[in-house]
């Protein structure tokens, strides 16, 4: 998966991500096959980047939200692993412990949201 | 140019090196006017969005940010002065600045970077609201450049700084500590050194240069390098981009102290620069556009 230059997509690349205006409301779901038509909307709409993947390549799972893709399902041994060697005082245990709530809410609910909208 | 196997070059060195570099960017008069204005207490909002106006890309930016979901206005923003008055002066200069200075880098490659950096940006304005200092404006924009030195090091003195991405990359660890190790010199006092190139206001030098060892700002100063020095462990915190390793450096109490925060208010700025965070992704792509 890519971040492109809409400049640099060429038709038949798949969007990864959804494609959103500057407002933040959806123009594409993810999984669309790009045609140039769709590419001039784009561009027309002001988007610069988009997410993108050559066809054949695997698209994400799409109901996991882009919000989500720095966390994961794997969000909380990620978090160990860049922790893991500062855990050394009360403040260090503090930052990591509000830093892991903080992703498992995340993840929880936008995980929820995304189902209902389904 | 590649250092002695064995040998340290030190930060004299590296800035020396630094210095005679063509490529290392300067700013065009319109911006070093603007940046420079903005840090003036006496500037009005129209007085900005005039030496705005002799730029129309810098304009062009400052209008689609300010009619954003990022800023939401209620009516739509027609003039570089609304813009100017919507966005606040840090951000118009952030703007300016980041276009500016990084339009020498290839963002693409860069873009953990930036992500790491803009999240350190919004956690570092989350901060400096949370704790009183000003409206957080500066603090953003601090954020955004606090690494300005790794993207320095990476772009113009790479035979040096391949071997510390190296050492990070195999034996894991904080970037800096290979710096250290590895040039006698961090990527804080190469950012301290491209501020002054720059003319960058002087609270923006200490920040930089004093995020991880809050000893390095001046007195008046320590408190906005506090804000950013906590604000880039939120964003480790929150796993956005990367600055270059995957580690976490220690929290100094200082800060801590400095900014009158306490354990406690881990969470609320945690999910506080993570509804910023939310629209950022947006206006990543505009101060990109």
């Amino acid at each position: 998966m890519r971040c492109l230059p809409v400049a640099d997509i060429t038709p038949g690349m798949i969007l990864a991500r959804p494609a959103r205006a500057l407002d933040g409301s959806l123009i594409y779901k993810s999984g669309l096959v790009l045609e140039a038509k769709q590419l001039g909307w784009l561009k027309q709409a002001g988007l610069h980047e988009l997410w993108v993947v050559r066809a054949g390549e695997a698209v994400p799972d799409p109901t996991v939200p882009e919000y989500l893709d720095r966390y994961g399902p794997d969000f909380a041994a990620k978090l160990q692993g860049v922790y893991s060697k500062s855990l050394v005082n009360r403040t260090m245990q503090g930052l990591f412990l509000a830093a892991l709530a903080h992703a498992t809410e995340c993840y929880r609910r936008y995980r929820l949201d995304e189902r209902e909208e389904e | 140019m590649s250092a002695v196997p064995g040998s340290v070059p030190g930060e004299a060195a590296i800035i020396a090196k630094l210095a005679t570099v063509r490529g290392l960017p300067a700013l065009p008069m319109v911006v070093n006017t603007l940046s420079r204005r903005i840090g003036d207490q006496t500037v009005s909002a129209g007085e900005i969005a005039r030496l705005l106006s002799h730029d129309q890309g810098l304009t062009a930016r400052v209008l689609r940010l300010s009619n954003s979901a990022f800023y939401s206005p209620k009516e739509p923003v027609r003039t570089p002065e609304q813009a100017v008055v919507l966005l606040g002066f840090g951000t118009v200069r952030a703007i300016i600045l980041k276009a500016s200075i990084f339009s020498a880098y290839d963002m693409e490659r860069a873009r953990p970077f930036w992500l790491h950096a803009l999240g350190t940006a919004c956690a570092a304005r989350t901060v400096a609201r949370r704790a009183g200092i000003g409206g957080g404006d500066d603090a953003f924009v601090m954020g955004l450049l606090h690494d300005l030195g790794k993207l320095a090091l990476n772009e113009f003195l790479p035979d040096l700084y391949r071997p510390v991405r190296a050492a990070v990359e195999r034996d894991g660890g904080l970037i800096r500590d290979a710096e250290m190790r590895l040039l006698g010199c961090d990527h804080a006092a190469v950012g301290r050194f491209l501020c002054e190139h720059w003319s960058l206001p002087p609270a923006y030098r200490d920040a930089i240069a004093g995020h991880h060892d809050l000893s390095l700002a001046s007195d008046a100063h320590r408190p906005l390098a506090a804000c950013v020095h906590l604000a880039d462990l939120i964003a480790r915190g929150l796993m956005i981009g990367s600055g270059g390793d995957n580690a976490m450096p220690l929290l100094d109490p200082e800060a801590l102290r400095l900014l009158n925060l306490r354990e406690e208010h881990f969470a609320e700025l945690f999910a506080a620069t993570e509804e910023d965070l939310g629209r950022a992704e947006v206006f990543f792509t505009i101060i990109n556009g």
